[in-house]
């Protein structure tokens, strides 16, 4: 029984048995449905052993929507716990562990996943490539990241979740002050999610600078490429400060090794630094892809080609190298000098002129342009404002003397909300209905996702408005409750109505998906939004090839200039293509980390020895295995597009989605 | 239009938030440090209002100009290119922007990080603020004094408060006479403020430290120099000294009202070892001299009683 | 027999042995910890670009000048977060 103890919950409350129970019924359910159904093949021939870049990318965005959900509900959780002065819907143990995985499930688990999503389902088809470089690596990372989330998903209900916050700045972090395995769990899960993320970065890369069409030349990518690429080359200098400074966090904990104690020769700002040199850059990883989407969708419903295509280039490439000089503006209250905190200011200031020159160049590109308000359109025209908001309370914080007001405040909560939310959230639902006839061959239905997006924006100006305004009254951040005298009442239930209205917006969304399931439908074509860029060049849904024959570029706009201006984008014969085989081996692999992951949480190094033998074995089996991929003959490639051919001839009369009149 | 009305509507309710409720702890100073932060954060509403009602007019604009239905349905957008004109403008104007805000903040960091203006004359009177889970211990060596949970201090002197912590990191904030910073328990970390008008004034931790965090306040009562002096006579009639075991127990995690000792902690539980301030002395020589001059202070006081 | 000789290799190798033994010098003699740490710190990055240029081929295929950038980029980060890392925790304490 005693073994079984360290597994409680330290901190249990109905809610939480509440979940548990929802858990084992869920997964009963779907145990019970796979199996009825008779679909466990299915899922293991097509999904789980699959290293087509695009089931992956549908992977991921399946977890970032589930993700999103889970955050989304701590969300509520903690404005409901603040809606009013000395509630106590939540104690204070509670508090802190809602919002610290609160934190660590919408940047890691949410926007991380989102972003690779798109990376993988769009980056190669916009430069004409078959697969990312390293598919079964892509497989592995996928899988990676599942094992990391599940990991983390699984802490409060089993060993407590963390609840040193998000940022886990020792020695809070440490086990002086949290004994439950919560932030042990912290540690691992992103650990294992943040290896994948690493060779994600390398792949994409490598996919880009390797794979491109011929005639495509790195000035002519795709926007969303170009941001893609940049957004990994700072994965790849950002993640192994993150890789080791968690590593050196975990044996801390576990062995007292007293990097980041206050005592014995440690340093507990040093994890601040090195969590920062990680962090900040993290924004810009999330943001630059998020910028491509915008650029992607602002030009197609526009209209007309990307104002600025060089600036747009080199503001990203700025903002990459910026991203990694500015990241103690976090903790400017730290104690070190008016120069140090000079010198971090102005280069954190400095990154709003590439942000500004980008703003400004889309609204370039809508001039002259002629505007369609589609749903991707609108969350774009929604970002530009809010957005802008959010850039230049960025500009406020930097200055490091106010800062002193700002720092740990609702002010800065506020802030980072309000460029992550129109930022990467809004540029993910834009992306998600613009490319949802990509991914499955039928459109997203406008009119709710209209509705959807208006409540979105609504409320989360309601949300996260007036806590600009409760900051500045000195209302700090990570408070579970505060006084009636204080006055921060009325605005925080402002704020509770406006997540209310968000939590409104995502049911939409959701509703959304299984209405245009059912009803949308299904022969919208190769082309539904008159776009303008190669990943439209192939069919919808995309066959496994992607493209029947490679296509030759000219310009970042290789299918507008087919459409408009005769270019020949495909030349010669069908030939055999190449496709590199689905393996079960990835999958296996994040299951053993998982147990790996699980083991070292609990600290039963039995298991965990075991588990990281069988991760070594997977790989030495891997150095072993001859594997050459397969071929997919010319006639079954034939096959495949004369059927989508006869489905585009049935669809010719109909008009183009989002037309003039909408 | 939709669009057009819900800007107008937020931009009418920040300007009801703004101006309608009372003032805002931040934007209502009462000390040189605060004021400072204060009109920092009103320039910089300024010119960043400026620019969000730039974009925003250049957005509506474009998107009431350019929409499809507003337009023939034979128009065909031109294709158009960069121009180098244009862009550079749009780089400048943000340059110019970023420029004069770094000059005001590299200014305004050396003054924050200083003795407060107008008071460079006086010697500030030093209080250690220390705090252990969830309280805040304020130490006045120079009068032999320690409080718990609040603060009183004199207007119109400059104060100088050496931060550290017993436990994990926090952040010692008073919003309406200045800006935070952090207390560590590795290294004392120094702030400058001074008030200039009395009157009660809120004062927390801001950085997340532990179930106990909301509640870990305390208050500051600043008031003249003559009352101040009379509280620090009557603390020493009235109040008990502060022994080695009393203070282990209040060091014990939870909460605590208002407590008032004679004698500091400092004499038996000494601040941390290493400084970490702005002055531009070789750290380890200037501790020395620090540490001694709180030796020759220890023992005037020792004199004294 | 030029061709067949490796002599850029052959001399990469010999020079990376010359490298060790001067770092391993420093193990032998009593320098002062300045000196000391000058010699290991140029040694192993010398050792390092030996290694990169010669025996990883960096440069020698048509990607030679993204290699090179990239590793340049690499230095310049880790550059600016060492001296930003001393500034913050020692130059300006």
């Amino acid at each position: 029984m005693e073994f079984f103890e360290r597994f409680a919950v330290p901190n249990p409350n109905p809610a939480i048995y509440a979940s548990m129970v929802a858990i084992v019924v869920v997964s009963l359910a779907i145990i019970i449905g796979l199996t009825y159904f008779k679909k466990w093949g299915y899922l293991w021939r097509e999904w789980l052993t699959t290293v087509d870049h695009k089931k992956i990318g549908m992977m991921y965005l399946i977890s970032a929507l589930l993700m999103l959900f889970r955050g989304g509900v701590d969300a509520l959780m903690l404005r409901a716990q603040l809606s009013m002065p000395d509630n106590k819907l939540l104690d204070p143990q509670h508090y802190n562990e809602v919002f610290s995985t609160h934190g660590i499930v919408m940047i890691i688990f949410m926007a991380m996943p989102f972003i690779f999503a798109f990376m993988n389902l769009i980056v190669p088809l916009q430069i004409g490539a078959r697969d990312v470089a390293f598919p079964r690596l892509n497989a592995i990372s996928f899988w990676l990241f599942a094992a990391g989330a599940m990991l983390f998903n699984i802490s409060f209900v089993i060993g407590g979740s963390p609840d040193a916050g998000w940022t886990s700045y020792f020695p809070l972090a440490g086990t002086e002050f949290s004994e439950s395995v919560g932030t042990n769990y912290y540690m691992i899960a992103i650990q294992i999610s943040g290896i994948g993320s690493l060779m994600t970065g390398i792949n994409m890369i490598t996919t880009i600078l390797k794979m491109r069409a011929p005639g495509m030349t790195l000035m002519k990518m795709p926007m969303f490429t170009w941001a893609s690429f940049m957004a990994c080359v700072i994965i790849i200098f950002a993640f192994p400060v993150l890789t080791i400074a968690l590593l050196m966090g975990t044996t801390d904990r576990l062995f007292a090794t007293n990097f980041f104690t206050t005592t014995n020769g440690g340093m507990d700002m040093l994890w601040a630094n090195f969590f920062w040199v990680w962090g900040h850059p993290e924004v810009y990883i999330l943001i630059l892809p998020a910028f491509g989407i915008y650029s992607e969708v602002i030009s197609t419903f526009s209209g007309r080609n990307l104002y600025g295509y060089k600036s747009m280039v080199g503001s990203m490439v700025i903002i990459s190298l910026l991203s990694f000089l500015v990241w103690t503006h976090h903790f400017f209250t730290m104690g070190q000098g008016a120069l140090t905190n000079s010198i971090f200011s102005i280069s954190t200031m400095a990154i709003a002129v590439p942000t500004g020159v980008k703003i400004f160049n889309w609204l370039l590109t809508m001039w002259k342009g002629k505007i369609r308000f589609t749903v991707p359109m609108l969350y774009s025209v929604g970002f530009i404002p809010l957005f802008t908001i959010g850039g230049v309370t960025g500009v406020m914080l930097a200055m490091s003397a106010a800062d002193y007001q700002y720092h740990n405040t609702m002010f800065l909560v506020a802030h980072f909300h309000n460029t992550i939310i129109p930022g990467v959230v809004f540029a993910m639902l834009a992306g998600l209905t613009y490319y949802w006839p990509k991914m499955f061959g039928f459109m997203l239905n406008e009119r709710i996702g209209k509705w959807g997006f208006w409540f979105l924006s609504i409320g989360f100006v309601l949300a996260f408005f007036p806590m600009y305004i409760t900051g500045l009254n000195g209302q700090a951040r990570r408070m579970y409750t505060y006084s009636e005298a204080t006055g921060f009442g009325p605005l925080n239930f402002v704020a509770f109505i406006g997540a209310g209205l968000m939590a409104i917006a995502f049911c939409l969304i959701v509703y959304n998906i299984f209405y245009s399931i059912k009803h949308s439908p299904r022969n919208v074509g190769d082309d539904p939004w008159n776009a303008r860029s190669l990943e439209w060049a192939t069919h919808n849904p995309v066959p496994e090839y992607n493209f029947a024959r490679t296509p030759h570029v000219a310009s970042s706009e290789a299918f507008w200039d087919a459409k408009k201006h005769g270019h020949e984008l495909f030349k010669g014969e069908i030939e055999e293509i190449h496709m590199p085989n689905y393996s079960g081996v990835p999958f296996i692999m994040g299951v053993i980390f998982f147990i790996c992951g699980f083991s070292f949480v609990f600290s039963l190094w039995i298991p965990a020895i075991v588990s990281l033998i069988g991760i070594f074995a997977c790989m030495v089996l891997r150095s072993f295995e001859k594997d050459d991929g397969r071929l997919i003959s010319v006639e079954e490639i034939k096959a495949t597009e004369s059927k989508f051919e006869s489905a585009e001839e049935i669809k010719t009369a109909v008009s183009t989605y989002g037309g003039a009149n909408s | 239009m939709k669009l057009k009305g819900t800007l107008l509507l937020l931009l009418s309710m920040l300007v009801v938030f703004l101006s309608g409720c009372e003032p805002l702890l931040v934007l209502d100073p009462k000390g040189p440090q605060a004021e400072r932060q204060a009109s920092d954060i009103m320039i910089s509403i300024g010119i960043m209002a400026f620019i969000v009602i730039v974009v925003m007019v250049l957005l509506v604009y474009m998107l009431v100009k350019y929409r499809a239905s507003r337009l023939p349905d034979d128009y065909e957008p031109p294709h158009i290119e960069g121009n180098p004109i244009l862009e550079g403008i749009l780089i400048g104007v943000p340059i110019i922007i970023v420029a004069i805000l770094s000059f005001i903040t590299v200014k305004s960091n050396y003054i924050v990080e200083s003795t407060p203006e107008g008071y460079e004359d006086q010697e500030p009177l030093v209080i250690y603020a220390s705090s252990s889970n969830w309280k805040w211990h304020f130490s006045y060596p120079e009068q032999d004094i320690e409080t718990v949970n609040y603060l009183y201090i004199p207007t119109d002197r400059p104060i100088e408060f050496k931060l550290y912590s017993f436990g994990p990191i926090t952040s010692f904030w008073i919003p309406q006479l200045g800006g935070q910073k952090y207390a560590m328990a590795d290294m004392v970390t120094t702030l400058h403020l001074a008030a200039d008008t009395p009157g009660e004034y809120m004062g927390r931790n801001a950085n997340f430290s532990g179930k106990g965090f909301a509640e870990n306040t305390f208050t500051v009562t600043a008031m003249t120099q003559t009352k101040f002096d009379e509280w620090v006579d009557e603390v020493h009639e009235t109040a008990e000294p502060l022994t080695e075991d009393t203070f282990e127990q209040l060091l014990e995690p939870g909460h605590l009202g208002r407590m008032t000792f004679t004698g500091t902690h400092l004499g038996f539980s000494p601040a941390p070892e290493h400084e970490h301030s702005d002055d531009e002395m070789d750290s380890g020589e200037e501790h020395k001299m620090h540490a001694e001059k709180e030796r020759e202070m220890h023992t005037e006081h020792a004199a004294h009683e | 027999m030029k061709e067949l000789f490796p002599v850029k290799q052959v001399g990469g190798y010999l020079f990376s042995l010359v490298l060790t033994i001067v770092a391993l010098i420093v193990y032998f003699m009593d320098f002062s910890f300045p000196v000391a740490m000058t010699i290991l710190l140029v040694t192993a990055f010398v050792q390092a670009a030996v290694q990169l240029v010669l025996f990883m081929h960096a440069g020698e295929t048509e990607d030679g000048t993204a290699i090179y950038t990239n590793v340049l980029y690499g230095i310049i980060i880790a550059m600016v977060t060492i001296i930003g890392s001393l500034l913050i925790f020692v130059w300006d304490m």
